[in-house]
């Protein structure tokens, strides 16, 4: 296996020294490496070192993915346990990151956390916290609250 | 390694935006109630939530529980319940009297409605809440043959009717069976009323299926029969089936049971016996006989293998978990006497049965418990959701 150095670079200047096998991790540093395998220094335009950091961190753990049971348990109890570091805005910040570094599992991963810290959301504050802007009309708003008036009824209760 | 626990906030004032293909990415991943809550966020939450709709359709099937003559007051409120995550929901006014409606058939999220003048069709969707009126029964030969009630009593009713939804090109089609007589009503057709046809007089049916444009007909004398709906013109009868010999008796029904048909996910006709073993306890069995197509006999089979057979729907769909059994909730016998759901004879109305052993795999029995006089019956379907294109 390679032991090739690489020099990632964030948007704000900040340099991660990695090995090559790590930063393959990013698929958009695969590909470059690929196309001209000479590359040993890569800067990423659209991710700020602080959010590197944590894609990195991730790629170094999932390096070596084996295939065992007990591993991969392992690996998840990680990934849940890194995930929890972060609030929201920082899921969201890793998530575009992931997207853009295209970094399949932790896309999948950080998708699975966010869908879980939501789902006990009002509408209001989930709006909040993406920074949606409520484009429905009052009377549209409550046309799509009757289409799903049955998401919005509370679990039910046994009776008397 | 870097430690990333504490928050860095050098560009924090700046919200991170989601392109589309991220936020159904995390959509995706949301429970069902979730994911159909998150619709009401914005308009774009919502379009991108459409085309998520496909991945978030169940591949379980959901129980929809409809309300006994006995309540008074939520009378028009529904229950529906995911086996899945074990999730029940209640949907409340919708606007039209289920205790004294009858359910006969369903298709995807929709349900067919008999109401309590028992001459008067609707098609309801629960999950939207939107409800269509079919053609009156009333104009049906010179009004003579349907009569209608007052409260659902006292008269002869339809029992039994198909319905078919195609979510893709938006059509419908109802088909229901009277004595020898089917009367049928596609959507958009010539006029607005049913057609009748009359396959064979004298005739008794005593269930049927849809499936792929064709509608198969069991006997009272265990004959399947197959007409064609493709056409503009009457159905077709494209196939028959010769009779499943029992005991040599060309009407044998055992005390309470009964009998079904269904279709495979290959077409395969299979004829079930539902019937009631008084003991050592009262239970239900299920014996499936299966169309041979070398020998054009029908065989006892003990397995279909990677499917799961839904007997309110009278079809089969492949399994994920439930390999070779059978989804099963309150049976014909009893369905629409107005008993609850729960009493000692049919405590056990509502389980997965698993065909090779002969045994209940799975039972729900705190649905029924926790609603003793609440609801009258219970139907197997699968969910689908997007919005009131019928209309």
């Amino acid at each position: 296996m390679s032991s090739n150095k690489i020099v990632l670079t964030s948007s704000d200047g900040e340099s991660f020294e990695v090995e090559e096998v790590v930063a393959r991790k990013l698929q958009i540093v695969g590909h470059m490496i690929e196309d001209d395998c000479v590359i040993n220094e890569i800067p990423l335009q659209n991710v700020t070192g602080d959010i590197l950091s944590m894609v990195i961190e991730y790629c170094k753990t999932h390096v070596d993915e084996e295939e065992s049971e007990e591993a991969q348990t392992k690996l998840k109890t990680w990934d849940k346990e890194f995930m929890k570091k972060f609030d929201l805005k920082t899921h969201l910040k890793i998530i575009l990151a992931a997207n853009y570094l295209n970094v399949k599992g932790l896309l999948d991963l950080v998708s699975q956390t966010i869908a879980d810290n939501i789902k006990d959301y009002t509408p209001e504050k989930i709006r909040e916290v993406f920074g949606v802007e409520n484009d429905y009309t009052e009377e549209e708003e409550a046309e799509v609250r009757k289409e799903n008036a049955w998401a919005f009824d509370e679990a039910d209760t046994p009776k008397p | 390694m870097s430690d990333s626990n504490e928050e860095t906030c050098n560009d924090d004032s700046k919200q991170p935006v989601l392109v589309l293909d991220l936020l159904r990415s995390i959509l995706e991943r949301l429970s069902f109630v979730d994911f159909h809550r998150a619709r009401c966020i914005s308009s774009e939450w919502y379009s991108t939530s459409e085309s998520c709709l496909g991945v978030k359709n169940s591949t379980t099937p959901w129980i929809i529980l409809f309300p006994s003559e006995h309540v008074e007051n939520k009378n028009d409120s529904c229950k529906l319940y995911n086996p899945r995550d074990h999730s029940s929901y209640i949907v409340r006014d919708l606007g039209f009297d289920l205790a004294r409606s009858l359910c006969l058939a369903s298709s995807g999220s929709w349900f067919l409605m008999l109401d309590r003048s028992r001459i008067d069709f609707h098609l309801l969707n629960p999950f939207t809440q939107v409800r269509i009126p079919l053609p009156s029964l009333e104009s049906i030969g010179d009004g003579n043959i349907f009569r209608r009630a007052s409260d659902g009593r006292g008269i002869d009713y339809i029992d039994n009717a198909v319905l078919w939804v195609d979510e893709k090109s938006r059509d419908y089609l109802v088909v229901w069976k009277f004595g020898s007589i089917f009367g049928y009503h596609k959507k958009g057709g010539d006029n607005n009323n049913w057609k009748v046809f009359l396959p064979f007089k004298h005739v008794v049916y005593i269930d049927m299926v849809f499936k792929e444009n064709k509608l198969y007909v069991l006997s009272l004398t265990r004959k399947v029969s197959v007409y064609d709906f493709s056409g503009d013109d009457s159905p077709v009868n494209c196939a028959n089936f010769p009779y499943l010999p029992l005991r040599e008796d060309f009407i044998y029904i055992p005390p309470g049971s009964h009998y079904k048909v269904a279709v495979t996910l290959s077409g395969e006709v299979l004829i079930i016996l539902a019937r009631v073993e008084p003991y050592p306890r009262m239970r239900c069995f299920f014996d499936v006989y299966k169309m041979d197509p070398k020998s054009s006999k029908w065989k006892m089979i003990k397995s279909i293998g990677g499917e799961a057979l839904v007997v309110d729907l009278g079809i089969t769909v492949e399994a994920k978990v439930m390999k070779n059994c059978i989804y099963f909730s309150s049976d014909q016998f009893h369905r629409y006497n107005g008993n609850s759901l729960c009493n000692d004879f049919n405590n056990n109305d509502i389980h997965v049965y698993h065909i090779r052993t002969d045994q209940v795999v799975q039972l729900f029995e705190d649905l029924t418990a926790s609603s003793t006089t609440l609801f009258k019956d219970a139907r197997w379907f699968f969910p689908t959701f997007g919005g009131n294109w019928l209309l």
